[in-house]
């Protein structure tokens, strides 16, 4: 929670209020879509479970998203695949 | 004549309603309308202690709808103001299942032909109370504060008014103290806007006065004089609500953040365009004091910390329509198929899927609102608006 406030606001020290506001976000992210932050993760992982299946993926790159965009529910996936050139020096076990 | 139905609401209690209620009331009256406020708080009656008319309760609500009195023998009329303003009470010694909405509905029927204006004070909360409060609304006006449980309690009555029909709501920020603001100390107006997207109709700064005349059952709008500064924002919110433009500062003036402002206010001035009834009045330009009062709420605004896309936020032309199947198959991008000798990794790019809330029915959905989620165009501008 820290660090995420943190890295918003670019190492300055966030006032109370952009603590509130960060804050207010991420709870009406949950109150929206009446997902709890547990149900989120829950999906975050089988969502890569199965691109697992198709494609080798950057696990440390990953971007799973929910966010409110005026009032709408949005999840967003950057997923980042390792390329073929790549994966085919790397021995597989 | 033909009334519209104001309903103030909230979700959190002791943000304001009743307050806003008495003065909104007043200040309409105060404009040349017939206004009857209806307190809708079962139980918990205190519009009257407000509006200062306790003492002349015979008849309730209640009686009302149970039969025992006539409509016309439960409206308490102000005597102080020339106009005509009267008060139905709620019932002390009963509860809030004693009115079904329907009931509400019967009563506010009655009086539409009869008066400009039916303004309801809204009980806290969104059980019984709440849907007897909102159900005849043909406009939802919601109350909160600067603080997080209060704009959360908010989101929660816009969403269910949106489900109900009865959207969009139109926020009223209460309390707010500049001085905490400028600190960086209170959620500011525009962080409040930013989260909820709503429209606003009015900024109420906190004010000593609010609790002078509410000790003296005189509401802050009844003076003229303009000495009450919450007096004269709620006499600002009662003109946007007749459908009068009331600029929150002269237009020359808008640079950067002030832009930001002014966008916002046009957008109060769309709210009001919908709530207004019958013709839309000349643009009369305010008397100067109001617009210095204008000035100082348009101050509490601070620009935005956050820049839209700091959280990953897509972009509005992302916007997937409504008919989008959640978390759709991937579409491989044009970056994917980069030339091998790229060190980037390829990125596959989920196309942005849009969670709909489980509980309300899609055909209920006010068809503007769903309009304005349709087309990227649309949601830019609503975007540029709020
Ligand atoms: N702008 C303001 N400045 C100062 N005090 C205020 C302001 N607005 C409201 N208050 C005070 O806040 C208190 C709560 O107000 P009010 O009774 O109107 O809230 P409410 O939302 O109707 O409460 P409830 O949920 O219990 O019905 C009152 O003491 C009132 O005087
Ligand atoms: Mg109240």
């Amino acid at each position: 929670m820290a660090s995420l406030i943190d890295r918003l606001f670019g190492g300055r020290e966030p006032s109370s209020s952009d603590v509130a506001k960060e804050r207010l976000r991420l709870v009406l992210v949950h109150d929206r879509s009446n997902l709890t932050p547990e149900l989120v993760e829950a999906m975050k992982d089988e969502i890569l479970e199965v691109i697992a299946r198709y494609v080798e993926y950057d696990r440390e790159a990953v971007n799973i998203n929910l966010t409110s965009v005026d009032r709408d529910s949005i999840l967003t996936a950057e997923i980042p695949i390792i390329p073929d050139s790549r994966r085919r020096g790397v021995p597989t076990n | 004549m033909a009334a519209r139905v104001i309903t103030v609401t909230s979700g959190k209690g002791g943000v304001g309603k009743t307050t806003a209620t008495a003065n909104i009331a007043v200040a309409l009256a105060s404009l040349g309308n017939k206004v009857v406020c209806i307190d809708a708080d079962i139980g918990l009656r205190n519009l009257d202690v407000v509006m200062g008319l306790e003492n002349r309760i015979v008849y309730d609500l209640v009686d009302i709808v149970e039969g025992r009195a006539k409509l016309r023998q439960a409206m308490i009329r102000d005597k102080r103001l020339k106009e005509e303003l009267y008060l139905i009470p709620a019932a002390q010694t009963r509860d809030k299942t004693a009115v079904s909405p329907s009931d509400m509905v019967r009563v506010c029927d009655e009086l539409r032909p009869v008066v400009d204006y039916v303004v309801i004070d809204s009980p806290a909360g969104i059980e019984r109370g709440f849907r007897n409060a909102i159900a005849p609304a043909d406009v939802v006006v919601i109350v909160t504060n600067p603080e997080v449980s209060s704009v959360r309690d908010a989101d929660r009555i816009i969403g269910l008014i949106e489900a109900e029909g009865k959207g969009p709501g139109h926020l009223v920020i209460n309390r707010v103290k500049s001085e905490m603001v400028k600190k960086g100390d209170m959620l500011s107006p525009e962080d409040i806007i930013d989260i909820l997207a709503v429209k606003l109709i009015g900024l109420v700064p906190e004010d000593e006065t609010i609790l002078v005349s509410t000790n003296r059952g005189l509401p802050a709008a009844l003076n003229t004089d303009d000495q009450s500064r919450a007096g004269v924002a709620f006499r600002n919110i009662a003109r946007r609500i007749t459908g009068e433009n009331v600029p929150f500062m002269p237009m020359e003036e808008e640079t950067g953040w002030l832009k930001r402002l002014v966008a916002k206010v046009r957008g109060a001035e769309n709210a009001a365009d919908k709530i207004a009834a019958g013709p839309k009045p000349s643009v009369v330009e305010p008397p100067k004091k109001e617009i210095e009062e204008e000035r100082a709420a348009a101050r509490l605004i601070k620009p935005v910390m956050v820049s839209d896309n700091a959280d990953g936020k897509p972009k509005a032309e992302e916007k997937p329509s409504n008919n989008e199947p959640v978390a759709s198959a991937p579409t491989r991008s044009a970056e994917s198929k980069a030339d091998s000798d790229d060190e980037k990794p390829a990125v596959v790019k989920a196309e942005p899927a849009k969670i709909e809330p489980p509980a309300p029915k899609e055909d209920e959905k006010p068809a503007e609102s769903k309009e304005v989620n349709k087309t990227p165009a649309a949601s830019t501008e609503k975007k540029a608006i709020l």
